[in-house]
């Protein structure tokens, strides 16, 4: 459709789409245009002037970072008259800027400066007084002011590009940042009582082309030019955002974005790019733990190996492999994933391998090929209606909800959610249908039901008001491309397979994609390469033969089922049953504290591998070459060396040499070989299309007059998974857990907002100050973030879908 | 000066003139009911091309021709801004049209709605225009009354609405761009063109930015035809145009005249002279932001082409006339403050240039300059001058540029002896 | 989110907050009539009766801030009952402008900026009001005095005072 365009820029041509920005068209001819506002990914607004450039036949020079290429343009990008208006653009930028270079974090990696050296003038003529912003707090005056809990402002060195609002209000779509008064007292800031803590508001400060804004986490403690960068990928979420972990002396400063348009194109979320200090957690686990005399007490690696060597050589000497159970998490790698599988099939002879920690009932094989993203995560940008049921995608995928932002905000998609709670993508219009808690099912198949002109059937049972659904089905019947995306809410529900033959009848009726997404890092990896459990071995499985003492001995990998299983008290009594609890963890924790042996596991910084995110891309990430914590191994090392002991043969000592023998073995994966920057899309073999049958709705249960009210919970965007606490950025950022209550709820308990409040069971109880809002349902509790010292999971009960609480003022 | 036909004023003074039933008694809504009745929007849009009428805004593109940039057959709605936000220093002509003649606005926007097809009209009036504000709301009420306005217009199946919204005092809302920008609920940044906004202007969608004079200009146009109009004024700069009279003159205020009246018939005849009968020293022919002429210069003509010919521009035709006591610096000075407050800081030229000028002319002002001031300042002006993303930067140097031009020596008195070289002594009496 | 109960804002307020809601094709349209309507009722922009209207407009907060910011017309702190706001640009300066503030300044006996103990007068001084042929002159609150002399600005301060003490 769109043309080509032919245009010369300084004397070389070059043809681009029509729609070409001028600087993109230079670019292409590797000719730079310096600018200060303008960002390919962000809404042109021509405003430092730094990029203007003489077009033949035009009267004035031209902003080329908002202006298009036109047939037969001749472009020069550095004439008398360029560098002239360039010269003048960064006198008056330096007029009002302070010049304190040798005090601001940003020398080195400051365009200001690195254009003022190429293209500025060589001294001031400026004699002026400069234009100060100070900042008046207790009788003291600063430059700085704190816009949030991690990002600080001087606008003293501002020079307005606008980049931070943009990326604020345009792309996050969040109304905490703006700019206030004008002309050259214009300048950015929060309102008094509004914070700056978006999900994204780090990038503000890593495409600031100043030192105007700054991180509190990096500001102060080191140059830019005596960081190293590591290449590596995110695992707090399942997004694989692509970044470089930056460090000196084996300390982890700061994460910055490393662009991959497929995926993360070059922004980071607060959770990947503040939890950068994990690897120096005061948790942070680095030596081995044996228990003597009932106590961990710190060993070396050989005793340790010594003693696992000796405990695993008497099982496989005995043929008792079944009396092992191995656990992994969404934390590991794909090479520990599949070393894990390997070395507990071949070389101790045991089947028990999983990793689903978190849900009750392990996920049915069948939908392994339905995980994971339909489409690629740049498609996104392209769909025109999602419907997101038991999603949160701001909070379980930030980076890639910032695709399903740009349609909604740019390209006018729609953005339905279906949720007992309301959710929000900023400021974004989108559209909340709220449903009792765990009615998902029922809502699906009424949609269903709706879309194809059945009868709907009778919603009183489940409460739920059709008017929403109505109009949603009214409306899917004649949208465009319907993009269906269920997540952590999906995983966890009571009702899961139910919702499941929901989901596929309603991508089947609506022509829509479908994609179920895990909310953790790499979930679609380790399942695919090693940990997804055989059919009788799930963790559930391993749980009763504990209980029935079938099992005896068990291995945790990165998995932490004391804080993530959904019934705490439950899960610490089976595994008080364990003989031997061999836990590997990047941290201390709760099941830790029950090990016979702790291991310290290396993680993101320490070693290298592959993650698979939720479009399937393969992704490799690198270890930083210089590491304080010597002790701490991937799993593949230590069950290496372990099999090296047993002289079982599987002796792993890299990431690549592991992933070749995964190449050796699973013939979809060549890609993993050589992987480029940007990741491989691997593309595994879709078993033959699923169809579940039917499956008959599970019936709603009411409350009892003593816990008369349905108690839900959420993470948050900055901290998800038990992991995000050992973070001091994150808990910084995010460390208040809150109750959600519904006004009229308030109301009849006589509870005001901001009160603590006794969340109560028969046998335990959470206190937690509440929010009263219309933002959850009438007897529903809704509680935000779960913390190992205030953990929501002592409330569940395994085996009781929904929980009951009482409520009081504590 | 040759016969002419008052088109703007003529019933600017009659008694009641803001009231739809005198406004109808004196002529009005015939040029409506006419185009309504017998003409297309084509033609309407053909008589104004043919009229040669050029937008008094400032600029003087002609307004036919800009209506014809519009998409055809757009499927988005078009949208008319009526531009009321008079903030240019020495104008204050819409404002009379506003307050005392409101219909007329009124019925040239429905006119220039029907020709462009538009059924949602805008007249963004600055903020403070609150009078301004309450006379066009009442007019379109009465209009609404009258089936001139709203559904169904005269039973012709013609619908325009329009919406007063009121500005909140900026002088940046009067560029085209900002005050789009500023009807969309934002603070006044100018945008960069292109896209134009008849391409792409409110909402994104097609829109026709049109000054009020220049749409007051409409209903004559459709009742007497274009060539009754251009009969008037210059070949090139037809009609009539309002000039604003202010400053050091006897008889401030508003002439309609014909385009191309001298300068001299226009301060002397119908100004009555210089006040107090003193000498005149300079004229700003076309509000604030454009160059002086001095006072040998009093015999060009206020057209488009003769002022520039003469190096300045007719802009907006607010005549503020400046006698012999006036010190040059602080004239200076004083647009300079004007322009720094006004400045919207979208783009640093403006943003800093704006400042560092008015720094450096409070600086001579106190008595501390230095006679490498003055280069300085027209270097500060070249560096601003075309490169900034609307006008109000090269809108900011003329004053600079001009007094050092002319009155050099004023600078250099001021700099030296750290005084006026003339001082204007008092004037509010 | 949450519930608010509405204080500050007047029914006047509110019922014309509610005509304007739908009056824009893009809701955003409003925030300077919004603020108009907040200066109506208060004289400033008072900051809860703010957040109230941007509640009910369901617009943030700070889209209001920035534009009240940007704007000039809406003091932002409480201003006398009277709010004087004198042209100071060129053509009203060549009618005696400067002398026209010193005037003021003496009658009210407060400073450039200042509100008088009796919180009856503030003054200001603002960039062109358009009324250049009219010079010297002074915006009160929404009404234009133009063409002044020393004895029209007595009489108006006068008018004004005796107008307020009998109210």
């Amino acid at each position: 459709m769109a043309e080509n365009i032919t245009i010369t820029v300084d004397g070389r041509t070059v043809d681009v789409p029509s729609g070409t920005l001028i600087i993109e068209a230079a670019r292409k001819l590797g000719i730079e245009i310096p600018t200060f506002c303008y960002d390919d990914r962000l809404r042109p607004v021509g405003a430092c002037r730094m990029c203007l450039v003489e077009v033949e036949k035009m009267p004035k020079l031209i902003a080329s970072c908002a202006t298009p290429v036109a047939p037969n343009m001749i472009v020069h990008t550095d004439s008398e008259k360029v560098v002239k208006a360039r010269k003048g653009v960064l006198e008056f930028l330096l007029i009002n800027h302070p010049l304190d270079c040798p005090t601001c974090d940003k020398g080195g990696e400051c365009p200001l400066q690195d254009n003022t050296y190429t293209y500025g003038p060589a001294e001031s003529r400026y004699g002026e007084n400069k234009i100060r912003f100070i900042e008046d707090s207790k009788n003291q005056k600063f430059d700085d002011i704190r816009l949030g809990p991690e990002i600080f402002l001087n606008r003293n060195r501002c020079i307005m590009c606008f980049k931070c609002v943009r990326i604020v209000r345009d792309l996050a779509g969040e109304a905490d940042l703006g700019v206030f008064q004008r002309g050259s007292f214009a300048n950015i800031n929060v309102l008094e009582e509004i914070e700056l803590d978006d999900e994204f508001s780090g990038n503000t400060v890593e495409y600031c082309p100043v030192g105007a804004l700054t991180s509190k986490s990096f500001r102060y403690k080191i140059r830019e030019w005596l960081l190293k960068k590591s290449p590596s990928v995110c695992n707090l979420c399942s997004d694989g955002c692509n970044m470089n972990i930056e460090w000196s002396r084996g300390e982890v400063f700061r994460h910055m974005a490393r662009r991959n348009s497929g995926v993360d194109d070059g922004w980071l979320c607060d959770r990947g790019r503040y939890g950068f200090d994990l690897s120096r957690a005061q948790d942070r686990l680095v030596r081995p733990h044996i228990r003597r005399d009932n106590k961990l007490q710190a060993c070396s690696w050989d005793e340790a190996s010594a003693l696992l060597s000796k405990h695993l050589q008497n099982i496989i000497d005995t043929n008792k492999g079944s009396e092992v159970a191995a656990v992994g998490s969404p934390i590991l790698s794909n090479e520990e994933a599949f070393a894990i599988r390997r070395f507990f099939s071949d070389v101790v002879k045991s089947e028990n391998v999983d990793f689903q920690t978190e849900y009750p009932k392990p996920i049915e094989p069948e939908l392994l090929d339905l995980i994971g993203l339909d489409g690629s995560i740049k498609d996104l940008e392209s769909d025109s209606t999602f419907v997101f049921i038991g999603c949160d995608p701001a909070v379980e995928h930030p980076v890639v909800s910032l695709r399903i932002r740009k349609a909604v905000s740019t390209y006018k998609a729609k953005a339905v959610f279906i949720s007992s709670h309301d959710k929000k993508l900023g400021y974004f219009p989108i559209t909340n249908i709220r449903i009792p808690f765990s009615a998902e099912a029922a809502a699906v198949n009424y949609l269903v039901s709706r879309i194809s002109g059945k009868t709907t059937g009778d919603m009183a049972d489940f409460k739920i008001d059709p008017d929403g659904l109505n109009r949603l089905a009214d409306n899917l019947k004649n949208a465009g491309r319907i993009h269906i995306i269920a997540g952590r809410e999906f995983f966890n529900h009571p009702d899961r397979a139910a919702l499941l033959v929901g989901l596929i009848k309603l991508k089947k009726s609506t022509g829509a994609k479908l994609s179920i997404l895990p909310p953790q890092g790499n979930f679609i990896g380790v399942s695919r390469f090693g940990l997804f459990p055989s059919l009788g071995h799930s963790f559930e499985n391993m749980l009763e033969r504990i209980e029935s003492g079938e099992i005896k001995t068990m291995f945790v990998f990165g998995a932490n089922p004391i804080d993530e299983y959904p019934d705490r008290k439950y899960i610490h009594d089976v595994l008080k049953n364990l003989e031997f609890l061999v836990v590997v963890s990047p941290f201390a924790n709760a099941t830790a504290s029950l090990a016979s042996v702790v291991l310290p596991q290396a993680m993101l910084p320490d070693y290298g591998g592959t993650f698979l995110n939720i479009e399937h891309r393969a992704q490799k990430f690198t270890p930083m070459t210089e590491n304080p914590h010597s002790d701490v191994k991937p799993a593949w090392a230590i069950l290496g060396e372990l099999s090296s002991l047993l002289d079982m043969g599987n002796i792993w000592y890299s990431d690549s040499q592991v992933r070749k023998v995964m190449i050796d073995t699973i013939k979809e994966i060549e890609g993993l070989d050589n992987l480029p920057d940007n990741g491989v899309v691997i593309r595994f073999p879709a078993k033959d299309g699923y169809d579940p049958g039917d499956v008959s709705l599970a019936e709603p249960e009411t409350p009892g007059i003593d816990y008369p009210y349905i108690m839900n919970w959420t993470p948050s965007a900055h901290h998800h998974g038990w992991i995000t606490e050992k973070s001091d950025n994150l808990m910084r950022i995010s460390g208040k857990q809150i109750a959600w209550m519904h006004p009229d709820d308030a109301a009849r308990e006589e509870i005001s907002d901001g009160q603590v409040l006794r969340i109560g069971t028969a046998e335990t109880a959470l206190n937690l100050p509440v929010i009263i809002t219309t933002g959850v349902n009438k007897g529903e509790i809704l509680i935000v973030n779960s913390f190992s010292a205030n953990p929501v999971n002592r409330l569940l009960k395994k085996g009781r879908p929904t929980t009951f609480v009482s409520v009081r003022k504590s | 000066m040759a016969d002419f036909e008052k088109i703007l004023f003529k019933n600017i003074d009659f008694p009641d003139q803001d009231k739809i039933d005198i406004y109808i008694k004196n002529g009005g809504y015939n040029a409506l009911r006419k185009a309504l009745d017998s003409m297309s929007p084509e033609s309407v849009t053909e008589e104004v091309i043919k009229s040669g009428l050029r937008g008094r805004g400032g600029a003087g593109f002609p307004t036919g021709r800009k209506w014809t940039f519009l998409p055809k057959d757009s499927k988005r709605p078009v949208y008319l801004t009526v531009n009321a936000d008079e903030s240019e220093p020495g104008t204050f002509k819409d404002r009379e049209l506003i307050e005392k003649d409101p219909h007329l606005v009124i019925e040239g926007t429905l006119l220039a709605a029907y020709a462009i097809k538009c059924g949602q009209a805008y007249i963004y009036i600055r903020g403070e225009f609150a009078f301004g504000a309450r006379q066009l709301n009442k007019a379109i009420e009465e209009a609404r009354a009258k089936g001139f306005l709203g559904k169904n217009i005269l039973g012709k199946g013609v619908d325009i609405e329009i919406i007063v919204h009121r500005g909140g005092g900026a002088y940046i809302c009067g560029e085209e761009t900002a005050l789009l920008t500023s009807l969309e609920g934002n603070q006044g940044y100018p945008r960069v063109k292109p896209p134009f906004p008849a391409i792409s202007g409110l909402y994104s969608a097609p829109t026709i930015i049109n000054n009020v004079e220049t749409l007051s200009n409409i209903p004559y146009i459709i009742n007497k035809g274009a060539e009754k109009f251009s009969a008037f004024g210059t070949a090139k700069s037809p009609g009539t145009k309002i000039f604003c009279l202010s400053g050091h003159i006897n008889k401030p205020g508003n002439y309609e005249l014909p385009m191309g009246i001298p300068l001299r018939e226009l301060l002397y005849e119908y100004g009555g002279g210089i006040k107090d009968g003193r000498n005149l020293k300079a004229v700003i022919p076309g509000g604030s932001s454009v160059p002086l002429l001095t006072a040998d210069k009093v015999d060009v003509r206020m057209d488009f082409e003769s002022l520039a010919e003469a190096g300045t521009m007719l802009g907006s035709a607010g005549v503020i006339v400046i006698d012999e006591t006036v010190c040059m610096v602080r004239a200076a000075y004083n647009l300079a403050r004007f322009y720094q407050h006004e400045s919207c800081g979208q783009c640093t030229p403006c943003r800093q240039g704006t400042y560092w000028i008015l720094a450096i002319l409070e600086r001579i002002e106190r008595g501390r300059g230095s006679l490498k001031d003055l280069d300085k300042l027209l270097e500060i002006c070249e560096n601003i001058e075309g490169n900034t993303i609307c006008p109000l930067g090269d809108a900011a140097t003329p004053s600079v540029k001009s007094t050092i031009h002319h009155f050099r020596d004023e600078y250099e008195y001021h700099i030296t002896e750290q005084k006026c070289k003339v001082s204007m002594g008092p004037r509010f009496e | 989110m949450g519930t608010t109960v509405n204080k500050l804002l007047s029914e006047k307020s509110i019922k014309e907050l509610n005509r304007l809601k739908g009056l824009y094709p893009v809701r955003k349209s409003v925030v300077l009539m919004v603020l108009h309507v907040i200066y109506d009722q208060f004289g400033y922009i008072q900051p809860e009766a703010l957040k109230e209207a941007a509640g009910i407009m369901e617009i943030p907060l700070i889209d209001f801030h920035q534009a009240a910011s940007f704007y000039t017309m809406f003091p932002r702190e409480a201003v006398g009952k009277y709010h004087i706001q004198v042209c100071r640009t060129l053509s009203c300066e060549l009618r005696g402008s400067q002398e026209l503030v010193a005037f003021l300044k003496e009658k009210l006996e407060i400073d450039m900026g200042g509100i008088t103990s009796d919180s009856m007068f503030s003054l200001t001084e603002v960039e062109c009001l358009g009324s250049c042929g009219t010079a010297p002159m002074m915006q009160i609150n929404d009404t234009y005095y133009e063409n002044l002399t020393r004895a029209r600005v007595e009489q108006i301060l006068d008018d004004l005072r005796s107008k307020s003490g009998n109210g």
